[in-house]
């Protein structure tokens, strides 16, 4: 027991002495949240404002695009002056009319991030006709709720920070690297091999070290972030732990196929980083899935971050809590954590014993 | 011997599976990653969202309104999958259904619609004011594509209002010319990645590769072993410039080559303008890697400093998007990013956008930081290894 608790607090130690794995755990996703966070903004929980510039002759343009919802309108002097304000983000866009047609000119930013922006001027068009004719009130009234799909009422950004620490987790792949790869390539597992450590208390004290690294890493990326933009999640924490902490360790026996698979730790650092990146953007942490092609949303449903960052959502209150889902997901990762260090983390050791 | 040394250091680093992978290989999965992500979130057609409709009654206008959507929901070109209840009985599943993205919205038509509608033709032909019926639209917040299906049938809502205004008035209506603005008319977001992914690769040559590189072999003390050899310290740097740029040249080849045969990119990478931001953004990130190794006390420290930069320069640099109108304290790392100006200008140059920046900027800015960084490694190489 004392050799077992010497391993877990010496690798608790070594984790953030090494600068590279600290890196990716815990400075990484900071900055990616820091980063996405004000770029796309979000961190707001009022209705999106859409900025539409609109010349100041056109007062009756402005009159129309004013009743639309959730618009701020600027008014300017010249197109010039309009176009130099919707290429440069300062407006999305901007309305002009030329007494036969309506010209909208769209920002390629807000562009990207709202691709029905371009709708906005059949509105715009629309309710001009309408005015224009004296009739002012509608027909038909159309009332939106929006439904909130976690118990939680929290930003866009809010939405997106359980992705964010899903890749935080998807980095311990790279301690079992670490451990199994570089460590059996210094010669450091040959070395505990004829020390009075048995294999199974080394490999269970290191991993209990990273795993409980690994845990505390992701709840300070969820807490610093909660704290940094205000937001209020519902966690769950049973929920959170059971998720966080079996997601950790499906990403741990990942790492440990990896070092089992590739001889060369170097080369599965390697192969761990591209399968991390392909799963950032394929599992619908950073961007939507719904616009993605059929065979791209059943890709995401083979990745372990997919559910990794819904089972987050789920225990944070960002998405409806589905017990069976959380549990099933769970089960699934604990089975193929024990299996694969059953079969490649003995192995291994057995191999340098050898 | 600059030469011969050059081809030496250029076939010792294409042996390097690593450096083929991170530096060649990876740029070419994220331009494969970006494109069909990005090409799929702008093409309109693609979509095919799914919607609830309820409608308890069998009226005039309610039956318009379902043949509308029926419509929209059949043939090759349809938006959307309908499914059509007749009472709201079961719209707490419905609304769960929802919240697990099962259906992207809900429009609910009220019981007693069609009177309260009748009512109100009848009310405006009198020149009176009658409150319009509502109809219940129910969304998912945080979902692009429910977000997406609610303004769609918003827009379709729109244009029933504006057909039933017709029937009492003559109503003009106004064509929409659409424009992204910057942007050719056959804007393609391959030609406008293109540039940016090279820009990306060179970087990483330069701040990853350079200076850990370099940075290495300061920790390894080569230089210092220089001194006892007839190779003098300018010729060892030319030489493993030379044989950066060599590599950098395959990186231009191959991902101009998949650009332009793979995804059909209409640029030509023979023009002028691109050949000169690509010498300049090679001189820029290469200078940028011999800084970092010259402060950097080992390879492993400016692997860190290389890996802290990346991130924020690259996403805040224009490479995947043009990154505009965000606050003052993200603003200034725009501000202040070379690959900012390197990207403005190549894409301005080749009409792919207007630039955002004066055109002088993106040849100035760069400059400034190849002397800038150039002058402090060269003061410090020149105290700490070669004094």
């Amino acid at each position: 027991m004392k050799s077992f608790l010497s391993v877990a607090l010496y690798r608790l130690k070594s984790f953030y002495r090494d600068k590279f794995t600290f890196f990716f755990s815990l400075i990484l996703p900071m900055i990616i949240i820091i980063i996405f966070g004000f770029v796309f903004g979000g961190s707001s929980e009022e209705l999106p404002i859409t900025n539409i510039s609109v010349l100041k002759s056109q007062g009756n343009v402005a009159e129309v695009v004013k009743e639309l919802e959730g618009t701020n309108v600027i008014l300017v002097e010249k197109e010039d002056e309009m176009r130099d304000m919707v290429l440069k983000g300062d407006a999305d866009c901007g309305v002009i009319f030329d007494g036969n047609k309506f010209k909208l000119l769209i920002n390629f930013t807000s562009f990207q991030q709202k691709p029905f922006l371009r709708n906005l001027g059949s509105s715009i068009s629309t309710l001009y006709s309408k005015k224009e004719a004296g009739i002012e009130e509608k027909f038909i009234k159309v009332e939106e709720e929006t439904i909130d799909p976690g118990k939680a009422k929290i930003t866009d950004l809010g939405y997106m920070i359980p992705g964010v620490v899903s890749f935080s987790i998807g980095s311990a792949m790279f301690l079992m690297i670490a451990l199994f790869g570089y460590y059996r390539k210094e010669g450091i597992l040959k070395r505990f091999a004829v020390s009075p450590v048995s294999a199974s208390t080394l490999i269970s004290g290191m991993l209990v070290g990273n795993f409980l690294v690994s845990l505390a890493s992701c709840t300070l990326v969820l807490l610093i972030s909660q704290f940094l933009f205000g937001i209020r999640f519902a966690i769950n924490w049973v929920l959170y732990l059971i998720s966080a902490g079996t997601s950790i360790l499906g990403m741990m026996a990942l790492g440990i196929l990896l070092s089992s698979v590739f001889k060369e730790p170097q080369t599965a650092n390697n192969v761990a980083n591209l399968i991390l990146n392909v799963m950032a953007f394929f599992s619908g942490i950073y961007f939507p899935l719904g616009f993605l092609p059929d065979y791209l949303k059943t890709f995401a449903k083979f990745l372990p971050l997919y559910y990794i960052g819904r089972s987050l959502r789920m225990s944070v209150g960002a998405e409806e809590i589905s017990m069976s889902f959380i549990l099933l997901f769970s089960l699934v990762m604990l089975a193929v954590f024990i299996l694969f260090v059953t079969i490649f983390g003995r192995g291994i050791f057995e191999m340098e014993e050898k | 011997m600059i030469l011969k040394n050059s081809f030496y250091l250029f076939k010792s680093v294409i042996r390097q599976k690593d450096y083929l992978f991170w530096f060649l290989a990876f740029p070419i999965v994220l331009l494969v990653i970006l494109v069909t992500i990005f090409s799929s979130t702008t093409d309109v057609e693609r979509i095919n969202l799914s919607l609830y409709l309820i409608k308890p009654e069998q009226g005039e206008f309610s039956n318009i309104i379902y043949d509308v959507f029926n419509n929209l929901s059949s043939g090759e070109n349809k938006i959307f999958d309908l499914k059509v209840f007749n009472s709201i009985s079961s719209k707490d599943n419905m609304l769960s259904d929802l919240k697990s993205e099962k259906v992207n919205g809900i429009v609910e038509i009220p019981k007693g619609f069609d009177a309260a509608l009748l009512s109100n033709f009848a009310f405006k032909s009198f020149g009176l004011s009658f409150e319009p019926p509502t109809i219940k639209l129910y969304s998912l917040k945080h979902s692009t594509t429910s977000q997406t299906a609610s303004l769609i049938v918003k827009n379709i809502f729109e244009r029933f209002d504006l057909e039933f205004a017709k029937r009492m008035k003559d109503i003009k209506e106004y064509e929409v010319e659409t424009e992204i603005v910057g942007t050719k008319e056959t804007f393609s977001y391959v030609d406008f990645l293109y540039p940016g992914i090279l820009i990306l690769a060179i970087f990483f040559t330069g701040l990853l590769g350079i200076g850990s590189e370099l940075a290495w072999y300061k920790e390894g003390k080569i230089y210092k072993r220089l001194h006892v050899t007839s190779l003098s310290p300018i010729s060892f740097f030319s030489s493993f410039f030379l044989s950066r740029a060599y590599f950098i040249i395959i990186q231009i080849v191959v991902v101009s080559a998949i650009c332009k045969f793979v995804y059909k990119s209409t640029i030509n990478p023979f023009n002028p303008a691109f050949l000169f931001y690509m010498f300049l953004s090679t001189v820029t990130f290469c200078a940028m890697g011999f800084f970092i190794s010259a402060v950097s006390k080992s390879a492993n420290s400016a692997g860190i400093v290389g890996q802290i930069l990346q991130f924020p320069m690259q996403f805040l640099g224009g490479i995947y998007f043009p990154v505009q109108g965000v606050p003052w304290f993200i603003k200034w790392i725009v501000l202040i990013n070379p690959i900012t100006y390197l990207c403005d200008g190549v894409r301005g140059s080749l009409g792919i956008m207007s630039s955002t920046y004066p055109k002088f900027l993106s040849v100035l800015v760069p400059l400034i930081y190849i002397v800038i960084f150039l002058y402090i490694a060269l003061k410090k190489y020149m105290v700490s290894e070669f004094s």
